[in-house]
């Protein structure tokens, strides 16, 4: 072989290489929709990829948020969603508390006294459910919501926790309180309180007036919280780089019916395992009005004109209008099961476990990405 | 494909030193007749070659065009001038993918000429890979990931949750390349750049990385770390399932893996020849149940195991044993699976989970906590062999709840003496001085589960030294440690707090991130 040829075939093989390490992937060139992705998944896996919610084949096409209208409708989330959510259960709660100390001046309280006392929880029980959609921030810091929620009881700590404490504590204060564990704290133990005794002893009495007041300073400090900091907690200042905080709130509201659907429902009433847990508000026997509560709130926040406008712009409506249809549907079909959700037939519950995996797959796979933003996973399926 | 073959250049050598034929021609008249023949020459090799790499790409991408070398040389070309320093760095790299490039064009020409029915797989038929020329410092596994990495920065490209993969990711926290996978992944493994070698050892040229499916999985793959490419899928023996994490012995040679026995639901680990096409060649009592992520000990014989403790059953998650669970940290002799020590938490249903080995051999541990949720419990520990319990870190007023329960990874900066710990629950990160054991700081990072050392102090973080964390809502993170000045120290107790800078992937990064 002569030089030429030696040197030729070098070179060769130099621009070909640099040829093929450069070379543009061959997929770049494909329609968006060809799946490249030559993977065998199973049937349900693929049926996920392709199918939206109500089992079309849907295209979504992310909407532009401009980092202004970003921050506009974050701005609008704090003010107008958040903070009332925590003001409301502060009120609520300081009325449970301003009640309590009128009815338990003469005790026992028993009757219609007893009665507006419980007809006052569930109120406050209610607005705190509305509160839940909010995952993050101060609420949930260092687990603080479970000295206001400890749900779900699995081995029944409040039952015995609440009952041990007033023993032990016929004078209680707030302050006292405050240092005591989760379980004996917070809305379950007024519920514990309240419901598992047909009249209130004035140790009862002082453990209702203790908790909510202690209640209302804990939802009063988040409040403030909020106030203070909801431009860093929603990120609302850094719409120009990220989308935390849309990220954030969207992956909140998924969270609060992945874990109503999974913790409220599918577990307490065994629709699909063994059963585990109990229903929400389940000595008060409330569970429907605390998921009720829930669904209303979903409502508010994902028919929410701002958030509907910010869809509209490119023309996106059918998944507001989708999110909307869903959510009447399951509020309608709830409102014709009974207050105490186990006492529903299977297949009412069966269908209402349905219709929140159809609010949750909207969610997922059409309002999430149509916003351009990620389902977090690693918080509710990590290893 | 005979034109390809290395022979000729033997031939080749030998002409080189005929002076003769030099000297009986014109200088002039022959360089010009040699140039012209030389370059027509390059012309029909690189036609040649290129049509070669043209039609085995043809086979994997139907869509594949010839313009598509010319796109790609041309996009190439046009970021030389912006950025000329990496971009030397990456042609590089262009270089050394080029004769990789080379090869496997080689290598599939000669599988088609050789395509007897032989025992070799197409893993481009389960697998499809995409990447860029450019050194890769970390790889993770995703979700939700692009169908290529031209389609990472569209806002509008459609993925979907169910879209796992692998990604390498380089210095300036881009992707350089992207691998499918067919089901959801967890820990990813980077065999050990070791030297040490006999001309008669069998180590591969490049360097692994090793896939392990998420537990309850029966598969693991082996990549190459700089192409992303599959070289291997490996199936868990009978009665077997991987736990989701591996590590290499520190000579590169084995491959060690937490499994568990489906039969009676003990834990083992799974001996692996990573030299010998990962063949299973032996297996050891974790003397636990339900080993998580195991590390090897800096002494090179000693393997440290995180036995979570959870009883589980084949291709099922759930807890069969919570309230009698019994986690524990192994020492095994890796050699011959001597148990050396086991040390338990101080309470029962803290489960051991995640591990990572400073250089002077202390065991960093995250814990996953299984019990009551108003039981506040240390979530990290560390441990020194002879040592007869773990040691907690510590957080300002005990308060370990702002963890909630659940450590995802550990990674330990071992020349800073930092450790870094993230918790998706909790939504943050935090970083510990190991030195006077106590915290840092805490930063918010939404879903944020993987961690890394910044290893690398190429491209925009060579300025900075510290994490590297990633989130499901598609973020690399750097945190870096930073001591505050003599003004903000008149406003803060700490001195030193954590600066954090993100990057945005279009895609949701899984559980964890390795460094290379």
């Amino acid at each position: 072989m002569k030089i030429n040829h030696a040197l030729a075939m070098a070179l060769s093989a130099l621009s070909a290489g640099l040829l093929i390490s450069c070379v543009k992937p061959a997929d770049e060139s494909k329609a968006p929709d060809v799946d490249s992705q030559k993977v065998a998944q199973d049937s349900a896996t693929s049926a996920s990829a392709t199918e939206g919610a109500g089992g079309t084949i849907a295209q979504i096409t992310a909407v532009d948020i401009s980092a202004e209208t970003e921050q506009t409708y974050l701005t609008h989330v704090a003010n107008d969603i958040v903070i009332p959510a925590y003001a409301d259960v502060a009120k609520q709660s300081d009325a449970l508390h301003d009640l309590a100390q009128k009815h338990c001046q003469k005790a026992p309280v028993s009757g219609e006294e007893l009665q507006a006392l419980r007809d006052q929880w569930l109120v406050l029980a209610q607005a705190w459910a509305r509160a839940e959609m909010i995952n993050f921030g101060p609420a949930t810091a260092s687990m603080s919501n479970l000295y206001i929620n400890y749900y779900p009881d699995e081995r029944g700590l409040v039952h015995s926790g609440v009952a041990e404490l007033i023993a032990a504590n016929p004078t209680l204060s707030p302050e006292q309180l405050a240092n005591e564990s989760a379980i004996v704290q917070g809305v379950p133990g007024l519920e514990e309180a309240l419901y598992a005794n047909d009249s209130l002893d004035a140790s009862q009495c002082a453990y209702v007036i203790s908790a909510s007041s202690a209640l209302s300073t804990r939802l009063k400090d988040i409040e403030k919280n909020w106030q203070q900091n909801s431009t860093e907690l929603l990120a609302i200042d850094k719409t120009a780089e990220s989308d935390q905080g849309l990220n954030q709130w969207f992956n909140s509201l998924l969270s609060l019916v992945e874990t109503m659907k999974s913790n409220a429902i599918e577990q307490p009433l065994g629709l699909t395992g063994k059963a585990k847990g109990h229903v929400p508000a389940a000595t008060a026997g409330q569970s429907r009005a605390i998921i009720n509560a829930k669904l209303a709130t979903l409502n508010t926040a994902l028919t929410d004109p701002v958030l509907t406008a910010i869809l509209s712009s490119n023309n996106e409506n059918n998944v507001a209008d989708s999110l909307s249809t869903a959510l009447a549907e399951t509020t309608t079909l709830l409102a014709q099961m009974p207050e105490d959700l186990t006492t529903a037939d299977k297949a009412a519950q069966q269908k209402l476990l349905d219709h929140l995996t159809t609010i949750t797959r909207l969610i997922k796979r059409q309002l999430i990405p149509t916003l351009g933003i990620r389902v977090g996973f690693n918080s509710t399926d990590g290893d | 494909m005979q034109t390809i073959r290395a022979k000729p250049a033997v031939t080749m050598t030998k002409h080189f030193y005929k002076p003769d034929e030099l000297e009986n021609r014109p200088v002039d008249k022959k360089f010009a007749h040699e140039l012209l023949a030389t370059s027509v020459l390059t012309i029909i090799g690189t036609a040649g070659l290129v049509g070669i790499h043209h039609r085995s790409r043809k086979q994997r991408h139907p869509d594949a065009s010839l313009q598509d070398y010319v796109t790609g040389f041309r996009s190439q070309l046009s970021l030389l001038p912006s950025a000329l320093k990496p971009q030397l760095t990456r042609l590089r790299y262009a270089c050394q993918q080029a004769t990789r490039a080379w090869q496997c064009a080689y290598d599939a020409a000669s599988l088609v000429d050789n395509d007897n029915g032989n025992s070799s797989t197409n893993f481009s038929a389960v697998h499809t890979t995409t990447m860029l020329a450019r050194p890769v410092c970390w790889v993770s596994g995703v979700a939700s990931m692009p169908k290529n990495i031209a389609s990472i920065k569209d806002k509008n490209a459609t993925t979907d949750a169910h879209d796992f993969g692998v990604v390498g990711i380089d210095a300036d926290r881009q992707i350089v390349w992207q691998t499918t996978m067919p089901e959801r992944v967890h820990d990813i493994v980077v065999q050990p750049d070791f030297h040490e070698q006999s001309e008669f050892d069998h180590k591969p040229q490049s360097r692994d990385v090793v896939v392990m499916g998420r537990r309850p999985s029966e598969k693991f793959w082996v990549l190459d770390t700089q192409t992303g490419q599959v070289k291997a899928a490996i199936q868990a023996t009978t009665n077997r399932h991987f736990y989701g994490h591996a590590c290499y012995s520190l000579d590169s040679k084995w491959l060690y893996v937490t499994e568990n026995d489906t039969v009676h639901l003990d834990g083992k680990i799974g001996v692996y020849d990573a030299y010998h096409g990962y063949r299973k060649i032996a297996e050891f009592d974790s003397h636990g149940i339900g080993p998580h992520e195991l590390i090897m000990h800096p002494d090179g014989d000693t393997l440290v195991i995180a036995n979570g403790g959870i009883k589980t059953e084949q291709a099922s998650r759930e807890e069969l044993n919570l309230d009698t669970m019994r986690p524990s940290l192994v020492y095994l002799n890796r050699h011959n699976g001597t148990l050396l020590e086991q040390i338990t938490p101080e309470h029962n249903q803290m489960s051991v989970r995640h591990l990572a080995m400073h250089d002077n051999g202390t065991v960093m541990i995250g814990i996953q906590f299984q019990g009551e949720r108003h039981i506040n419990v240390p979530l990290v520990l560390t441990h020194k062999r002879g040592d007869p319990n773990f040691s907690p870190l510590v957080m300002p007023n005990n308060q370990w709840q702002r963890f909630h329960q659940y450590i995802a990874s550990v990674a330990v900066d071992s020349e800073r003496n930092h450790l870094c710990v993230t918790t998706p629950i909790g939504g943050c990160a935090a970083i510990f001085d190991l030195t006077t054991r106590t915290l840092i700081d805490v930063v918010s990072l939404p879903d944020c589960a993987g961690a890394a050392i910044i290893a690398g102090k190429t491209g925009s973080n060579r300025e900075k030294l510290g994490f590297i964390v990633s989130d499901g809502q598609g973020q690399l993170t750097t945190l870096c440690v930073t001591h505050l000045s003599t003004t903000a120290l008149e406003t803060s107790d700490n001195i030193e707090r954590v600066l954090t800078d993100s990057q945005l992937q279009r895609m949701s990064f899984d559980n964890h991130l390795q460094a290379l």
